[in-house]
């Protein structure tokens, strides 16, 4: 559980056998290939033209044409083999597909080309007379289109040029008209009307009748071609459903051949011998190994990446159990851990669940978070349904503690009901509603984040200490120092305001709170000395004590203002409980002896909708941010590089 | 400083964050027609609204150009509707300005004797915004005719012993009509520096008027030189403000036998230019010089004026960039060429 063991394999043999090593390598899933022509300046892997990409591209087309989305299909059937054949089954496919694409390209041009046509044709529906009449004049050419609504004042300015507009309908942005002009002076009017920017409309010769007869007549032209569209469309979904299947399992077959030949540009090819190496997860490596060195000739060496003198490139996979696992997100999220850090997510889990459940305790909400991300879980690939499912059951859990069931608190007794509990809280008698715990649950959210807080420096001394960084550990913030410093006075506080014992003798003052922070303020001259390193950098005193005070005095703050943060946890406890009242209010159940009633039943299902929405959506931001910004901040460096193994898909394809 | 100060700044600078960024002008550049190009322009927030009613497909260059230059116009005649005082008096000399280049257009016209085409080009937005009937002063047929239409203007006032000489002699010294022209706007525009801002946002304006000044006396300079004249005609020919173009300046930048040279002389005289970067126009460089400096202080001044002449120059300098591509894509240039000579 945590970080995964890496080894390095050293794969090496002849020059033959590197596309059948890759596709090994590729087949499993968890090798992540070191590009070694980038160390050697060389890429004689790389330098042939991939042989299977030319049909691969003409098949991706032929797919996207048919509507295809690329998936992974098993291509153990697939018959083709070298590229020749690849290249020719390419071209039986495509030339099928191109041509009746061809055809309904030109085919929706046409209609569009019509459109466009019958769009003029119907704002000139008040032409009764037959465009034949029109076009066959001898000595007066017509021309029909439109112009632009702006230009047509400037046709006033021409009236003396021979040319006769005739407006029929307009938008704010074309006038559609008409405009006749002596046959003599046809090409002066063409040339001033093009400058006025006026789009002229070319009627086909067989469209001879008045515009409503024309306007038909196109319609119907329209509708021909568009059955003639739909019977190409009808064609091309014919081809995919007698395709779709081999071309997905060819063109997978293509992608791995493809993408396999593409990977020689990460190994090296000398004298008839290749060699590449990579990372894969210790506990696969040797099974990886030995099916590569099934190969003949193929050879592998497998190096254990131990933590402590881990390259810099070694890169991180999380693992963790199944509980666990779906809070690998959240980490992610951040950052991955350095090979040699810490796997934070079973912290993340543990805290995650346990904060969102104190903050929305519900047992009926609970339970159907819970229900809502199992159901999500089955349907979707939801990084969040899983998480849903875990925080739902805490939330569930606490929910019995305060005894509500969808805001109703009478069906199981809050636990500050026993008396046991509230004589032992300090009350003097039974307290009726949450609210009147107020004080002690802020209080108790105070105390869950001053242990997190602890925890959290605790963690980084122990990780400091691990990565012999004992300066950082013994005099940093969230070291050593800092830890004593932080207990100090929080025992003391503690013991002041809740027990009134005071500790603040001179005594524990000077030792546990003036001398951890003396340290922290010497940190860098106290770590160079314990660590044996001489300081070339040079910083005089003044600028030393300034830069040191602020750090400390921002550091004192973060404790203050990072310990009071956790007072959400209480306030969104009273929050959920505020919501649910209101809701009570409104169903008018608030009160002992309510009638249950169908609109009751309504608004309590509306009102608890409504609260899981909002609050639930705010808790798990709430919760998230306490983790990234009061916890992670302390220990986390998330400065690790993801596991990629090499694998074949479709991705950006598609 | 207005109520609606703060409100302009804001304003102005969220119309520059809609300006068209390197990547738009990578991919426009790569289109291989106007009609391509349109359809793209469709697609961005900057331009989508003004072309949203025209059909990518059929649309002509010069329309698509004039729908462009109509988009510009329409955000600054917003913003005089929204604000009351600098948007205002910056829109009545964009009006001005845009009506001297119709003015100079129309006697360009008669000089050549081809005054059909001047209606055509008129941009119709103008038209209602105009305090000269455009329309009209596109049937001039003559010098006479044009200084009658213009009679009772201030252009009028400014050009009459021109047109009146060019009436007699047959011919107009066109170079003079553009110095009067633009020497009248911008002095007119300096005075309404003066009359509008005080203090420490007067100075920042002025400095951004006269370096914009600067930068078009460069690129005329250079011009002049390219046509064997001295700096003294240059001097005579350029508009008579500036910022640190000084007449020693102007006498040396007329000795300079290339672009690489002139940005030198720039750097010198204190204007922030990369002297190592290749210019291929002089414009290219002088928009480049402006560019920078517009650019920042749009985004740093707190100054409403400044900011929105700022948006102003940038909005000129972004669809000048427009109409290079398009024309770049006409005449079938490679994307890459096109990118070279954009101003980004």
């Amino acid at each position: 559980m945590g970080i995964e063991k890496m080894s390095l394999i050293s794969v090496e043999g002849r020059a033959e056998q590197l596309d059948k090593s890759l596709m090994l390598c590729c087949e499993s899933r968890n090798f992540q290939m070191n590009d070694i022509s980038e160390k050697n300046g060389s890429a004689a892997g790389g330098a042939a033209q991939n042989p299977y990409s030319g049909a691969y591209e003409k098949l991706r087309g032929t797919a996207a044409a048919l509507g295809i989305t690329l998936e992974f299909r098993n291509y153990d059937s697939v018959k083709q083999e070298t590229p020749d054949e690849f290249e020719r089954w390419a071209e039986e496919v495509s030339s099928g597909v191109d041509k009746i694409r061809a055809e309904h390209e030109e085919m929706l041009k046409s209609i569009d080309e019509l459109r466009s046509t019958d769009a003029c044709v119907k704002h000139l529906l008040g032409l009764n007379v037959s465009f034949r009449d029109l076009f066959s004049m001898k000595y007066v050419k017509l021309r029909i289109g439109r112009l632009p609504a702006d230009n047509l004042q400037k046709l006033d300015y021409y009236t003396n040029r021979c040319i006769h507009f005739i407006p029929f309908e307009k938008n704010p942005d074309y006038v559609w008209g008409i405009y006749l002009t002596p046959a003599d002076t046809c090409e002066f009017a063409d040339s001033l009307m093009k400058s006025l920017y006026f789009e002229r409309t070319r009627l086909p010769d067989y469209l001879d009748e008045d515009a409503k007869t024309t306007d038909q007549m196109l319609e119907n032209i329209i509708d021909d071609e568009e059955r003639l569209d739909r019977q190409l469309e009808q064609q091309m979904s014919e081809y995919r459903d007698k395709y779709k299947d081999e071309l997905l399992a060819v063109m997978s077959k293509l992608k791995f051949l493809t993408d396999c030949f593409e990977l020689r540009s990460m190994a090296l090819i000398s004298a008839g011998r290749f060699s590449f190496s990579g990372y894969c997860p210790t506990r696969l490596a040797g099974k990886l190994s030995a099916e590569l060195e099934k190969l003949d000739s193929v050879q592998t060496v497998e190096v254990p990446i131990k933590p402590k003198n881990a390259p810099a490139d070694v890169p991180v996979r999380l693992h963790n159990n199944v509980i666990f696992r779906p809070f690998e997100m959240f980490v992610k999220m951040y950052g991955l851990p350095a090979y040699n850090g810490f796997d934070p997510t079973p912290y993340v889990a543990v805290t995650y669940c346990l904060m969102f459940g104190i903050m929305f305790g519900d047992v009926g909400q609970g339970l159907l978070v819970s229900l809502l991300g199992l159901l999500l879980s089955k349907f979707t690939r939801n990084g969040l349904a899983p998480i849903m499912t875990r925080i739902g059951l805490f939330s569930a859990a606490f929910g019995v503690l305060y005894g509500s069931v969808f805001g109703i608190e009478t069906i199981i007794t809050p636990f500050f009901h026993r008396e046991n509990i509230w004589r032992l809280l300090g009350y003097t008698k039974q307290p009726e509603n949450i609210f009147q715990v107020a004080t002690t649950l802020l209080i108790a959210a105070l105390g869950i984040g001053i242990v997190l807080i602890m925890l959290s420096m605790l963690f980084n001394t122990i990780l400091k200490f691990r990565k012999r960084d004992f300066g950082e550990a013994l005099f940093s913030v969230n070291g050593v120092s800092g830890l004593v410093f932080y207990i100090s006075l929080v025992v003391a506080a503690a013991g002041m305001f809740m027990f009134g014992t005071n500790l603040f003798t001179p005594a524990y003052i000077i030792c546990l709170i003036v001398l951890p922070l003396v340290l922290i303020f010497f940190k860098h001259p106290l770590s160079n000395l314990v660590m044996g390193v001489n300081s070339t950098e040079k910083v005089s005193v003044g600028n030393f004590i300034i830069e040191n005070f602020i750090e400390l005095f921002e550091a004192a703050l973060s404790f203050l203002s990072n310990t009071m943060s956790y007072l959400r946890i209480g306030g969104f406890v009273l929050s959920h409980a505020g919501m649910m009242l209101v809701v009570a209010q409104l169903a008018g159940t608030n009160t002992p002896g309510a009638e249950i009633t169908v609109s009751t039943v309504i608004v309590y299902v509306i009102g608890n909708l409504i609260v899981m929405g909002i609050e639930g959506l705010l808790v798990g931001i709430q919760v998230l941010r306490l983790e990234f910004y009061e916890i992670f901040n302390r220990f986390y460096d998330g400065s690790g590089q993801s596991f990629r193994p090499i694998e074949i898909n479709f991705g950006a394809d598609n | 400083m207005s109520f609606s100060s703060n409100s302009v700044i804001a304003k102005s600078r969220a119309v520059f964050g809609r300006s068209l960024t390197a990547e738009d002008f990578a991919q426009l550049c790569d289109k291989k027609s106007v009609a391509e190009a349109a359809a793209f322009l469709k697609t961005t927030s900057r331009f989508g609204e003004a072309l949203a009613g025209v059909d990518p497909r059929t649309i002509h260059r010069g329309q698509l150009e004039a729908l462009l230059e109509k988009s510009n116009f329409e955000i600054f005649e917003h913003f005089s509707r929204f604000d009351f005082t600098e948007s205002k008096w910056f829109f009545r000399e964009i009006v001005t300005q845009l009506e001297a280049e119709q003015i100079l257009s129309v006697i360009q016209g008669v000089a050549d004797g081809s005054t059909d085409s001047y209606i055509a080009a008129v941009p119709t937005f103008l038209i209602r915004r105009s305090r000269i009937d455009l329309l009209e002063l596109g049937k001039a047929e003559s010098f006479e005719d044009i200084s009658r239409m213009l009679s009772g203007t201030e252009f009028g006032r400014i050009l009459q012993p021109l047109l009146t000489e060019a009436a007699a002699a047959g011919k107009i010294n066109i170079r003079e009509c553009e110095r009067r022209i633009y020497t009248y706007y911008y002095i007119s525009c300096m005075k309404m520096v003066e009359k509008g801002c005080k203090g420490a946002v007067k100075t920042e304006l002025k400095r951004a008027f006269l370096k914009s000044i600067d930068m078009k006396n460069v690129v005329t300079c250079f011009r002049m030189k390219a046509f064997g004249y001295d700096a003294g005609a240059a001097a005579e020919q350029i508009i008579p403000f500036r910022y640190r173009l000084s007449r020693a300046a102007i006498e040396q930048l007329m000795q300079q036998p290339d672009i690489g040279r002139v940005a030198a002389q720039l750097a010198e005289i204190g204007f922030s230019v990369d002297t190592s970067a290749q210019f291929q126009t002089i414009e290219q460089l002088t928009e480049r010089i402006s560019l920078d400096y517009l650019r920042r202080t749009l985004r740093i001044s707190r100054n409403s004026p400044t900011v929105y002449f700022c948006l102003i120059e940038c909005m000129q300098i972004e669809l000048r960039n427009v109409k290079t591509v398009i024309e770049g894509i006409r005449y079938g240039l490679p994307g890459s060429e096109i990118m070279e000579m954009l101003v980004l």
